[in-house]
């Protein structure tokens, strides 16, 4: 997998005297000390990050760890302190105001938490916002922006204002706009965390739809780990403006880096982020359903317990059997991590 | 002890020596450069009477429904088309058609002159802090003296008439403008003006798509007190020479005589720019 956004050594500090104080962040002065003594804030610290090409990336924190700060930086709405952004081998850094706005233009395009739309346009209107600012003509402006607003599931609704809307119906227009300028770079700031759940879970699918035929990278911000594990393929963790782990949905779960993490993933369906092929054992010529090793254990646990075998066979792409798995396995995997150490305990 | 209780004024023959300075100076000055500043203003002087003019020649029945058209476009709202018509029905079944067209003419012109000038004063305030803090108390000084008092070297300069009238008008009308422009600018949803940065808008797409059509209610605002301002200027050249006058030499009446049709026009440009903003 080939890297399409790498952030190297990227320091933010907000304050009047920023680079004085790089010094000081650099020598190992926390956030805290730095906000009481010195009265700077440190928004980010040392971020080290690869983002691969056409994958999800998401970035998880609390409220002020710095998401927002982080994803900012990406189409350089804020300049860092100190650090790099590359994009496709190309210092995002060492753009001039116009190469910068092109690339906003063309390259990255942006999903807000309040959605941002412009309040005197209608919907179609909207969605044409970014093809506007590129310069494309009235008319094949309007064609793409009535494609998008059709895949997002708005058709319908082009002449109606964003006030007339749902939040939920909102969002989609700010993710048509983001779509239709056809930039390979989607930042997602929040984008679902102002709506409902059950609106969240709807546009959850929609972003995975558009993505599996899309395949853009796309760096995606929550607060939310169901979210978090359920959107991303790779998710950084970030706690005071620093990555404190960065991995796979799985490797998150499965292997918590400290307790800060592993009390935020205990209360997780384990079944709907581990996949068989984590969990499977070697092939020992037990029969039953043939299943992907993508597939999760929460589907799989389904299927095997509809089955007259208890076991799975699990196969990779080709087809070929890889291992197998028995419903005890499935039941296992899926069990909370500290139920599993109550039990040794009795 | 005297000088605590009796102000150090300057002596009697010192203020006199320094009004007559300023008097002559000023004079001096008139005599040198009124042809040119008259001149300067020539231009505005043919606009209005152009405008006027025009007005005047348009057959009523198309004058009422072109007002009923900017009516419609601006509100919506057939209520206020209909209010529209009546109103300048009245107008001209009471005789007052003429005159009408002059207050028209006026209100139009100046409103164009403001916006034009107030426009870019007030989007410059709203993109610098600096700016903001060398024209607010401009403006103050602005909106708080008479305006008789800067009426008289403008009157002194160029005589009595239209142009006068106009930027009596335009100084009063002004500030609200560039107040409230520089506030509609200010006060846009700082994420919408994110989402114009990050799909790559240069300054003049910022400005154009999304910070004049958001701050507009304000700015419209600003446009509806304008048009209510014209209380000062009465009714057009008439009150303006009444007014001069009465600067001048003669006595307060004519200054406040009532104009009935003023009050019906300002009812609809009220009407139509306040709209459901
Ligand atoms: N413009 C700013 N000036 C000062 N501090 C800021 C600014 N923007 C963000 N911060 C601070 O930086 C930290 C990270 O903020 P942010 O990136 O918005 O967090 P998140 O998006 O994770 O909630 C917070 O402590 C916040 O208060
Ligand atoms: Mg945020």
């Amino acid at each position: 997998m080939t890297t399409k956004i790498e952030i190297k050594s990227l320091y933010k500090i907000f304050g009047p005297d920023a680079a004085a104080m790089m010094e000081k962040v650099r020598s190992g002065t926390t956030k805290e000390q730095l906000n009481d003594e010195f009265n700077h804030v440190l928004g980010l610290n040392n971020i080290n990050l690869e983002i691969p090409d056409q994958g999800i990336q998401v970035v998880m924190g609390l409220s002020g760890s710095g998401k927002s700060t982080l994803i900012r930086h990406i189409n350089r709405l804020i300049e860092p302190t100190s650090g790099e952004v590359w994009i496709d081998g190309v210092n995002v850094l060492a753009m001039s105001d116009a190469e910068l706005r092109d690339f906003r233009r063309q390259r990255a395009s942006m999903v807000f938490q309040k959605f941002a739309l412009l309040p005197h346009r209608t919907v179609l209107e909207n969605t044409q916002y970014g093809l506007e600012i590129q310069g494309l003509a009235e008319k094949e402006a309007k064609k793409r922006a009535r494609h998008w607003i059709e895949r997002v599931g708005l058709a319908g609704y082009e002449e109606n204002y964003p006030g007339q809307l749902s939040g939920g119906m909102q969002q989609r227009v700010g993710l048509a706009r983001a779509l239709a300028t056809d930039a390979d770079i989607l930042l997602m700031d929040e984008a679902f965390s102002a709506l409902d759940p059950l609106i969240r879970t709807d546009m959850q699918n929609i972003l995975l739809d558009l993505q599996s035929e899309l395949h853009k990278t796309i760096v995606f911000i929550t607060h939310d780990l169901e979210e978090a594990l359920r959107i991303g393929d790779r998710i950084a963790i970030l706690r005071d403006g620093r990555v404190i782990q960065q991995g796979t949905p799985q490797q998150i779960v499965l292997k918590p880096k400290d307790d800060y993490i592993a009390d935020f993933t205990k209360d997780i369906n384990r079944g709907r982020v581990i996949r068989l092929k984590t969990i499977m054992k070697s092939d020992n010529g037990q029969q039953g359903p043939e299943l992907s090793g993508d597939m999760l254990v929460e589907d799989a646990a389904q299927l095997v317990t509809d089955s007259p075998s208890s076991h799975a066979r699990v196969m990779d792409g080709e087809g070929r059997c890889v291992g197998v798995v028995n419903i005890t396995d499935l039941i296992r995997a899926m069990a909370r991590p500290d139920i599993e150490s109550r039990i040794e305990d009795l | 002890m005297e000088f605590f209780t009796e102000f150090p004024a300057l002596g009697r023959r010192d203020l006199r020596d320094l009004r007559l300075a300023i008097d002559q100076s000023f004079k001096g000055f008139s005599r040198e450069y009124g042809e040119q500043i008259e001149a300067l203003f020539d231009p505005l002087l043919q606009f209005l009477i152009g405008f006027e003019r025009l007005l005047q020649a348009t057959p009523w029945p198309i004058f009422i429904l072109v007002v009923c058209g900017l009516a419609w476009l601006a509100s919506r709202s057939i209520r206020i088309v209909i209010g529209t018509a009546v109103s300048f029905y009245l107008i001209g079944l009471f005789g007052m058609w003429e005159d009408t067209m002059s207050t028209v003419s006026m209100i139009a012109v100046s409103t164009i002159l403001c916006l034009s000038v107030g426009l870019p004063i007030g989007v410059l305030m709203s993109r610098s802090d600096r700016a903001q803090s060398i024209v607010t108390p401009i403006l103050d000084v602005m909106q708080t003296i008479p305006s008789f008092v800067y009426l008289i070297p403008v009157v002194m300069l160029l005589g009595i008439g239209k142009v006068p009238g106009l930027i009596a008008v335009v100084i009063y009308a002004i500030p609200p403008i560039i107040r409230l422009t520089n506030l509609g600018i200010r006060l846009v949803d700082s994420e919408v003006l994110e989402a114009a940065d990050a799909f790559g808008a240069n300054p003049w797409q910022r400005l154009t798509q999304v910070q004049i059509p958001l701050a507009l209610p304000n700015i419209f605002a600003g446009v509806n007190q304008k048009s209510n301002h014209h209380d000062v200027a009465r009714d057009g050249r008439d009150r303006i020479d009444d007014w001069c006058q009465w600067i001048g030499t003669t006595g307060p009446e004519s200054g406040l005589q009532p104009v009935s049709c003023n009050g019906f026009v300002k009812w609809d440009g009220d009407r139509c720019t306040r709209h459901h903003f």
